[in-house]
């Protein structure tokens, strides 16, 4: 036969001196267990599992708004400092600006498409910031604060974007889509606050990790001897042509040191156009900081073959093209970073990274071309606090 | 008796609960002291004689730019060659982070 709950637990706890008190505590936690067994199967426990998700995400998104309050004070005050009085108007719409992307179910002249969109939303912002600041600071400020409202507008996405998940799952009473929003939030929130660090290390000029391209351009230029330049050649672009041992070394970047990552596929095109001689160029050879995997060491360097560009394509190709138009072998120099270290400070791990990877263009230099031969190198990358 | 029991039990669930948080808070705070503080440097290089200098970054200063600063060789206005964040020593406790760092270095080198 068998006995009541209360009874059993007594039965089997003997220790607790089947006092009335105890016997009620048990029956009482028995009985809100069952409870919430009950609620479980009925939905509802989960519909609490989403209510904690739905809190830790509201307070994430509070911490984003946070990000994006300092970024926008940052560049209000910038701008105050220089003049500007009422430049909300004019970073609201920076903040909300967007892209639409070309059609891409035909094919044809894509790229061409593509590159036209970039550089009006490009040209768009920065006709903005002139028209506000009127020449009141220097080019490379300005270029800053350019850098600085499209980092505002990165944010402001962020943010949208996990308000938007949270919000279609709660209307929608969906607990896996807020489920999907809850577990993608710790990389929304690397993103957002490496954007936010990114913001303040811009204000200042200090070089970020993908500057580590144009540092390299950088060293090559000021080490080399100089037979011509620094020249701008493209849009924020500049070459310098160098002597390396009788070769002639073409170096390319993006003019610094404002934060700009310049037109480098468009600067080759053309420095190609000018040389008299096609068949006497060996190699092209591009540096660029690329995303280390999980594991891998920061400031590691490795080479590999075609262009190290992370642009959406429209530089890259043209580079790609010249090289298979004139039978040019490409060669791409890597160092390995993270998502974080390439938009924030550069570490000196990546500044000795540079190093190493100089070396190894001068290498390549020494193997592939010799004497009279004709070789380009293309530092990649946003060029902020990196002159020539 | 059977209630001066119960007492007893429930003091020791709450003291030990009062504990665990007690210890997860020390291990947190120990975890803090072992990161690392981050500050700005620039390197200086004269390119004259190539004499080498490290000193704090100077807000307006980028890589390549001539410093008013002579190089206490030569004399000649030495130039920005590299401006990188480098960890500050950190303040660390360690007995319980040592072991720690051994397998994180091991993982991400």
């Amino acid at each position: 036969m068998s006995q009541p709950v209360a009874l059993q637990a007594n039965a089997t706890l003997p220790w607790l001196g089947g006092g009335d008190l105890a016997t009620w505590i048990i029956a009482i936690s028995i009985l809100v267990s069952t409870i919430l067994s009950v609620l479980a199967f009925l939905g509802i426990a989960q519909g609490m599992q989403m209510r904690v998700w739905r809190a830790q995400i509201e307070s994430r998104l509070r911490i984003i708004e946070g990000y994006i309050g300092e970024v926008r004070d940052l560049v209000l005050e910038r701008l105050r400092r220089a003049g500007v009085e009422d430049a909300d108007k004019t970073v609201d719409t920076a903040m909300e600006y967007f892209m639409v992307e070309p059609v891409s179910i035909e094919p044809t002249d894509i790229i061409k498409r593509l590159e036209r969109i970039l550089r009006t939303g490009e040209e768009r912002i920065e006709s903005l910031v002139a028209r506000m600041l009127r020449g009141r600071v220097s080019w490379q400020e300005e270029r800053n604060i350019v850098t600085l409202l499209t980092i505002l507008n990165a944010l402001n996405t962020v943010y949208k974007v996990v308000r938007h998940m949270l919000l279609l799952g709660v209307k929608l009473k969906n607990p896996m889509l807020v489920m999907q929003a809850w577990m993608l939030l710790p990389l929304y929130m690397r993103i957002a606050k490496a954007y936010r660090d990114a913001a303040k290390v811009i204000m200042k000029g200090i070089p970020i990790g993908d500057a580590a391209g144009p540092l390299a351009a950088y060293r090559l230029i000021s080490s080399l001897p100089k037979l011509e330049g620094p020249t701008e050649i493209a849009k924020d672009t500049v070459y310098a042509l160098l002597d390396y041992e009788g070769r002639r070394v073409v170096v390319v970047k993006a003019k610094g040191p404002g934060s700009t990552v310049g037109r480098p596929g468009e600067a080759v095109e053309k420095l190609v156009e000018m040389l008299p001689d096609k068949s006497k160029i060996k190699a092209i050879i591009t540096v660029d900081a690329a995303l280390k995997l999980e594991g891998e060491k920061t400031g590691s360097v490795a080479e590999g073959s075609g262009v190290a560009m992370g642009d959406p394509g429209p530089e890259k190709i043209r580079i790609e093209r010249i090289a298979a138009r004139l039978g040019v072998p490409l060669y791409a120099v890597a160092i390995k970073m993270g998502m974080e270290e390439a938009i924030t400070a550069m570490k000196r791990e990546v500044a000795d990274g540079v190093e190493e990877a100089v070396e190894r263009v001068r290498g390549i230099i020494r193997d592939v071309a010799g004497e009279g031969d004709v070789v380009i190198v293309v530092g990649v990358g946003n060029t902020v606090g990196v002159a020539q | 008796m059977s209630d001066a029991w119960l007492l007893i039990y429930m003091l020791l669930s709450l003291s030990s609960a009062a504990l665990a948080v007690a210890v997860a808070a020390i291990v947190k705070a120990m975890r803090g002291a072992g990161e690392a503080g981050e500050r700005v440097v620039e390197e200086l290089r004269c390119p004259s004689c190539g004499y080498s200098m490290r000193r704090r970054f100077v807000e307006g200063d980028y890589v390549g730019h001539v410093v008013d600063f002579r190089c206490p060789r030569c004399g000649v206005s030495m130039v920005v060659s590299r401006i990188y964040v480098e960890s500050a020593e950190p303040l660390r406790v360690k007995l319980f982070t040592r072991r720690r760092e051994r397998r994180e270095k091991h993982l991400n080198p």
